[in-house]
Parts: C-alpha cells; structure tokens; sequence
C-alpha cells in the first residue's frame, strides 16, 4: 500500500518561527515534519508520510481567516495530500479557530478528511466537533505525546476511508450523532455490569450522556392585559375534523393556524383532536377543553384582555423531537409577533 | 419461595388428530382449539395457522403473545386472577413448553382513536426484523379473532385475551404427565453472602387506559401505587400484558422469560444479592402524581434494604418523567440506580434521544435508536391480515400490502423497543 500522505498545519510557535511576538506571521511552508510533527510522523509509522507543513500566525489567522485559508489552502496544494491534521491546539483559543477553520474549509474544497486535537475548555470544540473529528487532549502541550497517537491513529483510519469507532473508543469529541451498534450481551447483563461497577466505586461509563435541555425563563407578567392581543396556541392536536392538512399524530414536524373570527365556540363534530398520545374522547365531546375559544370570549368581552387573535395555532405534542419542538415553537413565537400579540394562552394536554 | 422451572423444548407444531406433546412435536386438534378459544357472544370466529422460526413469513396485527405454563401441584394456577383465583403464585413446580409462543391477531370490531387504539408492529419469522421483534425465535400458535357483529371492543377484547389463557393451558396442559423434561431450573431468592451487594429490579410498566394496559393478577392497575413482587410471580403469569401500543409493549411472553430478572438471577448469589421487584406503572396524570410514584417506589426499595436498582420502562414519551422521578428519588435515598432505555433521536441519531432526564441518571443502558430505519424484504405468506396500518408510514396513516418490502423502524415492529434492549442492539455517540 503507497503510504497516505499528511499535511500537517501548525501555528507559528509549534513551527519554530516565534512566540506571541510572531503571532501575525503570514502563512508559510516547509518540506516534511516540524516541530510536533516529527513525532506525529513516528506515530504515523509506515503508513503514512507527513509530506509537507503549513504555518501561520494566530492572529494573522483570525484577523485575516478568508486570506490565510485560501493562502494556505494553495499552499497545501503542492502536496496534494490525502487528509489534513490540524494542531494539536490544546486550549488555545485562537489556535483552535484557526485549526477548525482550515480543517473546514481543506474538507470542503477537496473532498478529503481533516482531524485536529483540542482541549475541552478550547472554544473550538464546540465550534468545529460536528463538522471535524477532534481528539481530545489535555490543556497544554505537556500532553501532546497522549494526543499524538489518536491523532495519527484517527488520521490514517479518516485517510484510508476505514470505518471510524465511537467517538470515547477513538478519544474525539461525539459529533452529535448516535449511530447503531450491536453487543453480544442483551440490555439486562450490561445493566447488571454497570450496576455492580457503581456500587462497588470502580470507573463506570453510561451508554446515553445525557445534555442539559436548559430552563425556559417565564416571561414577565403582560403590563396592559386589557389592551392586549391574546393568541391561543395549543400541542393538543386539534384540528379541523378531517384533519385537511394532514398534522401527525405523533413526533409532529409542523404547526398550522386555523381560524376563529366569528366564532364563540367550537363545535362538536367540526374539529377534531389528532392526537396519539393522550385520550381524545374528551376533547372531541368538547373541542373547547383544548382550545378554550368560549371562555377566551367572555374575557374579550368582560375586557379582561384586549382582542383575541383571530387565528389558533396548533401542533402535536407527542412523543415530538424536542429540537423540531423548538423550531415548531421559535416559527409560531415569530409568527405572533408578526401578528401584534402580546400574550398567549398556551393549552397542554 | 422456591419456584422449579422444568422446559419441554418444543422443535416442531403440527395440526393432527389429537392435542399431544412427544419427542419435542407438539400436535394440534385444530377443532379443539378453535373451541376453546371461542366465545359465542363476542366472537365470531377462530382460524389457527402456525409459524416457525426461518420461515419467510409475516405475522400482523398481533396483540398479545403466551407461553403455554401449567402450575404441577398446590392450589395456585398460572396466570392466576385469569384461569383461576388470584393465589400469590412463583413457587411449586411449573412446566412450560419452551420455544413456543400462542399469538393473537385480531381487528378490533369498533373505530377508535387517540391513546386508546392498536399500533401495528409486525413479526418476521426471518430476515433483519427478526431481531427486532418478539417471538421471531419461538414456533407460534397464531390465533386468529373475528369479533362477532355488535360486540364492543372491550367485550371482544376481553373475551380473546381469555380464550388465548384457555388455549395456553390446554397447548400446556400436554406436558403435565411427560416424562423427563429438557431443563429443570430453580429460582429463588436468598442464600446470598452479606457482602454481596443488595439490588432490586424496578419494573415501571405502561398503563393508559383501555387497549394501553397492564394485570396484575387478572386486574387492570390503573390505581396502583408502587408494590412489591418476588421474581418468581412473573415466571407464572402474574403479569399479563393488554398494551397494543406494539412497538413498546412488554408481551405477557417477555415477561414470562424476563431478560432483566433472568440477568439478575445469573449473577445472583455470585457478584449480587437480588432481593426482589419494585412494581408500579408510569404515565401519571399529572406531575405531582409522577412525584409520589417516584418517593413510593424509593421507599419500597430502601424498606427492602436495597442498595442497587435496575430500572426499566415500558412505553416512551410522558412516562419518561416518571421514570426520572423514580430514579431520582431512588438515587436520593442512597440507592445506585442503572436505567435501561430505548433512543427516539430521530432516522439520522441526531436529534435528543429523550424527551426529560434526572442529571443523577448517570448510568444508563441504551438499546439503541428506536427511530432508525430499515428495509424488510417481500415475504411469501403473510399471517393475520393482507394490509397494515402503520401510524406512521412516511408520516401519517397508511394502509400498505403487508407482504411487501417495507421500509420501518422499531415503530413498526411487535415489541421492538424492548427486543432491541434485549438483543444487543444499543447506540454509541460518533
């Protein structure tokens, strides 16, 4: 097999050419590996051949990206290498930018992988991680020769096209995508393993990290009710009966608005709750228990509030994706705002 | 409470003159259990066809599945509440014919609509959904239902759910004088070191109403609040499945050969000590009501002297909350806590796989993304039905050729949450 070729990309310390003082060094190249490089070649072992390294200062990078990025990416050209390795940038933040960034755009301009290697507190994680397989690393260079085997390891598995493992087995950041394995023990034996790993104090890992979902601040109480626009927004699935436009009953990915000028109540037998998570009986015997259009209309007319919207807007709330939830969520908030309502009664079921 | 489990390992169903068992074949009167499973008030008729493990068959619209098991001796019957009166069951001796399921396929005879309606999740005898169904791996008996004119759904259901429990004893019935059974297990709890470490299994099962429930002892448990159970109950039918939202339930045969009490009893004695069963239902109306589930199955636990708690879930959505509740107030009382679950990350695994989370669910056993999808081949028989409905197919109710290839996900397939936990299946972050 003829050995991969790597472009290896490294700021202008890690390239020999000065500390903060040359950080607005223009981008550069030298034949084969420098500094860390040479240790990622070792790494790299017969496999593969770092052929060439590109330097350039932190911040001439991240004050003038565009530039660098189409002068290193022409740079890079003369190699015409089969996967890119970007750092390792530990936790320096401008570094991490310029790593990530080159490591975009080298995959979107010629097709082939790139990996670099940042510390967790690097806000290029976050940035670049669903984009990029970044290894993991410790926060400064005292950890480059941990870095530098997973990097080489990923980089020739990304270069040959071999399948990559999960992202704790190959030490990179999860990209934000959950794919299918299969084990040979059931969900019970492994249950019991993690158990007794726990109960006994020994490390244990979870199948499923779990993300915070983060809180939804209330909003502030609505300073003029009597003057005030009120829309009703319900997840209860009542639609038209029907259902003309076809709302799912369950793992919604649409909301629709239907009218309510005119009316005082919502009839029996005219609307209809689409709803598979929750019993409908008793919102079909009164459509009002989900959207509750008659009371709504004595406070219009009492002036408890101003004026109610002349539309309702509903969705499903079941079994829903919570991320489509907030799309659904931030397109009907955009909606009402663009209507003039102030406050809405938002209806669950 | 000592429970001897001896199996007669069935490799082979046929219809023939007589109901009998031997050399592993087990004969069917088909006339004999057409009567049994009958009630001529309610339902109009019973057709019986068998399935068998590799076979490029179909079976749809299935509600529950059995296994036949019959109580040897003392007073207490299998599927007790069912067949006879509801005597605590899980000791004696019990005979079961393994590798055999009884299945009932049946349309419902009135519409319904909302929670309370049937989902559609299929058994394929072989191919890629096989490991994602139950009873792909057991020789079935499949009892086909048709509702008499006029009954209602409760009437219809109740009277098929009873006919099965009839046909079940009967299939069982033909081992009560065999000799030599194939395997003879023994379950009981106790005879644990004091070092070992204490753990209970936290069965949280999926209760909604009608066509969305769960019996205990023959009854619905729409009050229940969390109880205790030995182990041993399950493995003579104290729990009984009447939940047709497919895809997540927990079949009375899932629950008979239990994969989590069966994984708690291998290590039992050895590295663990298995005190017993947390039972209790999710769904909760409101979230006080999650709460109280939750502090009431903690205080269960810790007054068993639990130390350590598996937990699993039946159902998805809503009843993640009292999931949650229920790990949480285990983890507060000092008790370590490993939940198992299934992932709804959408088709790509990239969307939140769950829908709320306790930050002290920090141990957690994934069967994988439920929501991926996969292709089924074109099958030469379908049994139950030529079309299905599935809630979603591409979106939004559709009536498909149930013999075609189709393209699904666990959604679609009988059980397949649960039979992805159970096989192997799980997800990994990339």
């Amino acid at each position: 097999m003829t050995p991969l070729k790597v472009v290896h990309y490294i700021n202008q310390f890690f390239g020999g050419i000065g500390g903060e003082d040359k950080a607005d060094a223009s981008p550069t190249y030298r034949s084969g590996p420098v500094g860390p490089g040479t240790a990622l070649a070792r790494h790299l072992g017969a496999g593969a051949t770092v052929v060439g390294t590109l330097i350039c200062g932190d911040n001439y990078f991240v004050e003038h990206t565009d530039e660098a990025v189409t002068e290193l990416l022409q740079l890079a050209k003369t190699y015409d290498a089969d996967v890119l390795v970007a750092g390792p940038a530990f936790s320096s933040g401008r570094y991490g930018t310029a790593c990530g960034t080159l490591a975009r755009a080298w995959q979107a301009e010629t097709g082939k992988p790139a990996v670099t290697a940042m510390n967790e507190n690097n806000p290029g994680v976050e940035l670049f991680r669903s984009e990029i397989h970044v290894v993991r690393s410790g926060p400064t260079a005292a950890s480059m020769s941990e870095a530098l085997p997973r990097l080489a390891a990923l980089a020739l598995k990304l270069g040959r096209g071999v399948e990559v493992g999960p992202a704790d087995a190959e030490g990179y950041f999860p990209r934000g995508v959950r794919q299918p394995l299969r084990l040979e023990q059931g969900a019970g034996e492994r249950a019991v393993e993690l158990l007794l790993a726990k109960l006994a104090g020994r490390p244990y890992r979870t199948e499923l990290p779990i993300e915070d979902f983060g809180a939804v601040p209330p909003a502030p109480p609505v300073p003029e009710l009597g003057r005030a626009v009120v829309a009703l927004v319900t997840e209860s699935g009542l639609v038209p009966h029907g259902n003309p436009d076809r709302l799912e009953t369950w793992n919604a990915s649409r909301w629709f608005k239907y009218p309510i000028a005119g009316l005082d109540d919502l009839e029996p037998g005219r609307y209809q709750a689409w709803h598979g998570g929750c019993d409908t009986t008793w919102t079909n015997e009164d459509p009002d228990r989900a959207v509750p259009l008659d009371a709504a209309r004595l406070l219009e007319k009492a002036g408890v509030i101003g004026r109610l919207y002349d539309h309702y807007y509903v969705t499903t709330g079941n079994m829903a994706n919570i991320k489509t939830m907030a799309r659904i969520g931030a397109e009907i908030a955009q909606d009402l705002r663009a209507n003039g309502i102030q406050a809405v009664v938002l209806t669950a079921t | 409470m000592t429970l001897t489990l001896e199996s007669f390992e069935v490799r082979a169903v046929e219809f023939g003159p007589r109901t009998a068992f031997a050399g592993g074949v087990l004969s069917i009167d088909l006339e004999e259990i057409r009567r049994l499973a009958g009630d001529g008030r309610f339902i109009e008729d019973v057709q019986v066809e068998l399935a068998s493990p590799g076979e490029a068959t179909r079976i749809v619209h299935v509600l529950d599945a059995l296994e036949p098991r019959i109580k040897v001796d003392g007073e207490a019957v299998a599927f007790p509440g069912f067949l006879g009166p509801a005597r605590t069951v899980g000791h004696g001796v019990t005979r079961r014919l393994a590798g055999l399921a009884v299945l009932e396929s049946a349309e419902l005879p009135e519409p319904t609509g909302g929670i309370l309606e049937f989902n559609e999740g299929v058994i394929d005898m072989s191919g890629p959904g096989a490991d994602r169904c139950a009873c792909s791996t057991t020789h079935n008996v499949v009892l086909l239902f048709t509702a008499r004119r006029g009954a209602t759904n409760r009437e219809f259901e109740s009277a098929l759910r009873l006919g099965t429990l009839r046909v079940t004893r009967r299939l069982a019935e033909t081992v009560l004088d065999a000799p030599g059974p194939d395997a003879v297990e023994r379950f009981e709890l106790g005879g644990a070191g004091p070092d070992l470490p204490r753990v209970v299994y936290v069965d949280q099962v999926q209760h909604q109403g009608f066509l969305v429930q769960t019996f205990l002892y023959g009854q619905p448990i729409e009050h229940l609040v969390p109880t205790v159970l030995h182990p041993n109950e399950y493995f003579d039918g104290a729990v009984v499945s009447g939940n047709y939202r497919s895809m997540m339930k927990v079949p009375t045969w899932l629950r008979l050969n239990h994969p989590v009490i069966r994984a708690l009893y291998r290590r039992h004695a050895r590295d663990l000590n298995f005190i017993g069963v947390v039972f209790c239902r999710g769904h909760h109306g409101d979230h006080l009501l999650k709460e109280r589930n939750g502090h009431m199955v903690a205080n269960a636990a810790r007054m068993l002297g639990a130390e350590g708690a598996v937990m699993t879930l039946e159902g998805t959505g809503n009843t993640w909350v009292d999931f949650m509740q229920s790990a949480r107030a285990l983890e507060r009382a000092g008790i370590k806590t490993v939940q198992i679950v299934h992932e709804l990350g959408g088709p790509e695994g990239k969307d939140w796989p769950v829908v709320d989370y306790a930050p002290e669910a920090d141990a957690i056993v994934s069967g994988g993304g439920a929501d991926r999808r996969f292709a089924l081949p074109a099958v030469a028989r379908v049994v139950g039905g030529a079309e299905v409905v599935f809630s979603t197919a591409e979106g939004w109710g559709q009536r498909v050729n149930a013999a075609d290839s189709l393209t699904v996900s666990a959604h679609e397939m009988y059980a397949g949450f649960w039979m992805m936990q159970t096989n192997g299946f799980t997800a990994r972050d990339f």
